[in-house]
């Protein structure tokens, strides 16, 4: 009984730590019409769930308009099913990690993130495929960009007028899985010298800017690659320099990689 | 030859492209703003900012709209050009701003350390202050944002003001219409060559809402302007010990407070000196017309402020040596003259049904006279009170508050040295029209008071003064024919003549 009431306790303490570790995106302030920027309300939630020692910060359905925003250590963005971040068209919204292009979720130097499409308890059971959404209006935020480049009020620097979806750089640990990748301006998934990376379970659909890849991996170390399909412009994969590369059951709209 | 004409047109062509550069207009627009009131268009108008700034300075042009923006930071030879039927319109979530490191302040317009920028164009500013403070304050409440709310509020140095700019020098504000901020409207801090004219301010829709702060600011102009605020309308600060506040002219100004309508402090730890104001209408207003506090070890001197209608206002003047936070230094309030004034003082609250009224406080007391007091070592010196008429309600009731002539009951008045300098600090005072209290050199030139209904005080009442004089003074109140209007206390040298 004593053993019994121990456990009791112990499963309550656990499920008080995990209660503290997960976020819900409205705590912020984030908004889901699709209108309100969010910017700095999810930059808010980030900063403050790293300070707190990390968790999950949980999107459910709803459209959440964002820039950039730079993921900080220990923490990971759950987009549940019917959930999209979608980009802002607007290309002044967009800021780059160092070496890495500009993305709309991005970090530089961080330790265990993730962006994922369910909980990990749900998606180990379940293996969750394609569930929330980033959504990069890539067609609408290049025609901005090209139009400021035109006029001369954005620099043509190199690399400056497509962000990514996600753009990592010098990140340890991360979790990319489950969601569904769409209209990325530039590439889908950029990950300049990552360690120890799960990219796998995604539906990538990026066709509207020319030449739009899907996962470019760059100078990457223990690098899993699986089960992803992937229909993009571009090329699929690209896996420069990097050691450790597992890729697994990849498929794209002309078959299996 | 053809070819030398080319090169002088050349050379014509680049003179003027070179002048057209400087004073280049730019539409926002162009760089995907959008005046739709909802976009948030902070990143864009930022860079618009750094890309005029980066290309030889220029006005930002805002054409009629709705602009939703964050925190900015003007640049150098940039000015922000509101036309009329635009509006900035502040965002009304608490993370879209910054509270910027170095000033220690949240603002949605900041300029620090540059030069030659300006706001202008007869467009709005518009914070949404009520909104933004109340949104922070269910962060705060939920242990997001790091805010003791005090009294309830967000720290004012935590909510956003509509303007903060700081050691700018050519600072042009002009024909703005600014409203509803959270914090402050717009501080000028550490400023050289700013001015101010033709803006119109609405500022009331949240706590500390001032009309315009100038902080420890140089060569200052101020006029034609509107200042209805339910903090001090027209506030002049000195927060820095090592800085003053000086060289200032306000002219043909009207103000409409909750507090003072113009005010020298409370913050004074440098001081002021060689002010003109001239044509200051102030109405409707909860405290002061006009407000001197020299509270924490500041320097105040050569002030004068000429011709003033203060109408429906608690108070006229109040002039206050305080040791608040001297730390050492000795604050002084010496050479000020206030000439042509035309007051009327109402016995119904002033500020009844304006947004934010002035806390009701410091009672029992009857309606409180126009002060100078400074301390027994610290006194208020060469005071001018020239061409004045001031109207008061009289009323003054003794069962309801009462400070009578004996020597125990004005020794009994406290100093309040530390104390927030108000004119209703003391409660009751023993007159109705003026005390005077630790001050040196008092004089008074045809200057009437009048009571509307009798009072069971005199009109004024002088504790510890040296050297006034009376030269044409006027009283007039109801059945008090005989009744000595001036008692002087402690004092020496009064003259009336």
């Amino acid at each position: 009984m004593k053993k019994f009431m121990l456990s009791l306790l112990l499963a309550a303490c656990a499920l008080t730590l995990a209660a503290q570790t997960e976020y819900k995106a409205s705590l912020f302030g984030c908004m889901s019409d699709g209108v309100t920027l969010n910017t700095r309300s999810i930059q808010t939630a980030i900063n403050t769930i790293s300070s707190q020692g990390g968790g999950m910060l949980h999107f459910y359905v709803g459209r959440y308009l964002t820039g950039t925003v730079f993921l900080k250590d220990n923490v990971t963005i759950v987009l549940h099913e019917g959930a999209t971040l979608v980009g802002v068209p607007s290309i002044y919204d967009y800021v780059a990690p160092s070496n890495a292009p500009k993305g709309i979720i991005v970090a530089e130097g961080q330790k265990n993130i993730g962006v994922v499409g369910s909980t990990p308890e749900r998606e180990l059971n379940t293996n969750v495929v394609g569930s929330g959404i980033i959504q990069g209006q890539g067609a609408l935020l290049t025609e901005n960009a090209q139009a400021q480049l035109a006029k001369g009020y954005l620099a043509k620097t190199s690399g400056q007028i497509s962000p990514a979806l996600i753009s990592f750089s010098g990140c340890t640990g991360v979790k990319v899985t489950g969601l569904m990748l769409q209209g990325a301006a530039g590439d889908v998934v950029a990950l300049k010298g990552c360690t120890d990376v799960e990219v796998a379970r995604l539906l990538v659909d990026s066709r509207e800017t020319l030449g739009c890849n899907g996962i470019v991996a760059d100078g990457c170390k223990n690098l899993t690659l699986t089960d992803n399909f992937i229909h993009v412009s571009g090329s699929a994969i690209q896996a420069l320099q990097s050691k450790g590369v597992k890729v697994k059951n990849n498929k794209t709209p002309k078959g299996k990689l | 030859m053809t070819r030398n004409i080319a090169k002088i047109l050349t050379l014509g062509a680049a003179l003027l492209t070179g002048w057209q550069l400087s004073a280049k207009d730019y539409d926002v627009q162009e760089f995907g703003a959008v005046g739709d009131g909802v976009f948030l268009n902070s990143c864009v108008i930022q860079h618009a900012i750094d890309y005029v700034h980066a290309h030889g300075g220029g006005r930002l042009v805002f054409s009629p709209g709705t602009y939703v923006t964050g925190s900015i930071y003007l640049k150098s030879n940039v000015t922000l050009h509101i036309e009329q039927g635009a509006t900035l319109l502040g965002s009304t979530n608490p993370w879209d701003y910054v509270k910027d490191p170095y000033v220690g302040w949240n603002a949605m317009i900041f300029a620090i350390k540059q030069e030659n920028v300006g706001i202008t164009g007869k467009g709005v500013i518009n914070g949404r202050g009520f909104t933004t403070a109340n949104n922070m304050i269910k962060y705060i409440q939920k242990g997001l944002y790091s805010d003791p709310l005090r009294n309830d509020r967000p720290g004012e140095t935590n909510r956003p003001e509509n303007i903060h700019f700081r050691e700018c020098t050519h600072v042009l504000i002009q024909d703005i219409t600014l409203k509803d901020p959270a914090s402050w409207n717009q501080t000028y801090d550490q400023c050289r060559n700013l001015l101010v004219e033709r803006i119109y301010v609405d500022s009331k829709s949240y706590w500390n809402n001032d009309g315009i702060d100038i902080v420890d600011c140089d060569s200052v102009t101020i006029k034609d302007s509107f200042f209805d605020a339910a903090d001090d309308a027209i506030c002049f600060k000195s927060h820095d010990a090592s800085s003053i506040c000086q060289n200032v002219v306000v002219d043909n100004c009207t103000g409409r407070s909750s507090a003072s309508g113009l005010k020298f402090g409370t913050a004074s730890r440098g001081g002021f000196r060689n002010f003109k104001i001239t044509n200051l209408t102030i109405f409707d207003t909860f405290r002061s017309a006009i407000t001197f506090a020299a509270v924490d070890g500041g320097q105040i001197e050569n002030i004068t402020v000429d011709g003033v209608r203060s109408i429906n206002t608690g108070n006229v003047f109040y002039l206050r040596i305080g040791d608040r936070w001297s730390s050492g230094k000795t604050p002084t309030l010496k050479n000020v003259a206030i000439r042509n004034v035309y007051a009327e003082v109402p016995f119904t609250k002033p500020d009844a049904g304006y947004s934010y009224e002035g806390p009701v406080e410091d009672n029992p007391r009857n309606i409180s006279p126009a002060s100078i007091v400074g301390l027994p070592n610290k006194r208020i010196e060469n005071i001018t009170l020239e061409n004045i008429k001031m109207v008061y309600p009289g009323r003054g009731d003794s069962l309801y508050a009462k400070v009578g002539l004996a020597a125990g009951e004005l020794d009994a008045i406290p100093e309040m040295e530390k104390s927030y300098p108000e004119f209703s600090q003391f409660k009751e005072l023993p007159a109705w029209g003026l005390y005077v209290r630790h001050a040196d050199n008092i004089q008074l030139k045809n200057v009437s008071f009048k009571a509307q209904n009798a009072d069971y005080r005199p009109a004024v009442v002088l504790d510890d003064v040296n050297g006034a004089t009376f030269s044409g003074v006027a009283f007039s109140e109801p059945s008090a024919r005989k009744k000595q209007q001036i008692f002087p206390y402690k004092s020496s040298s009064i003259h009336v003549k």
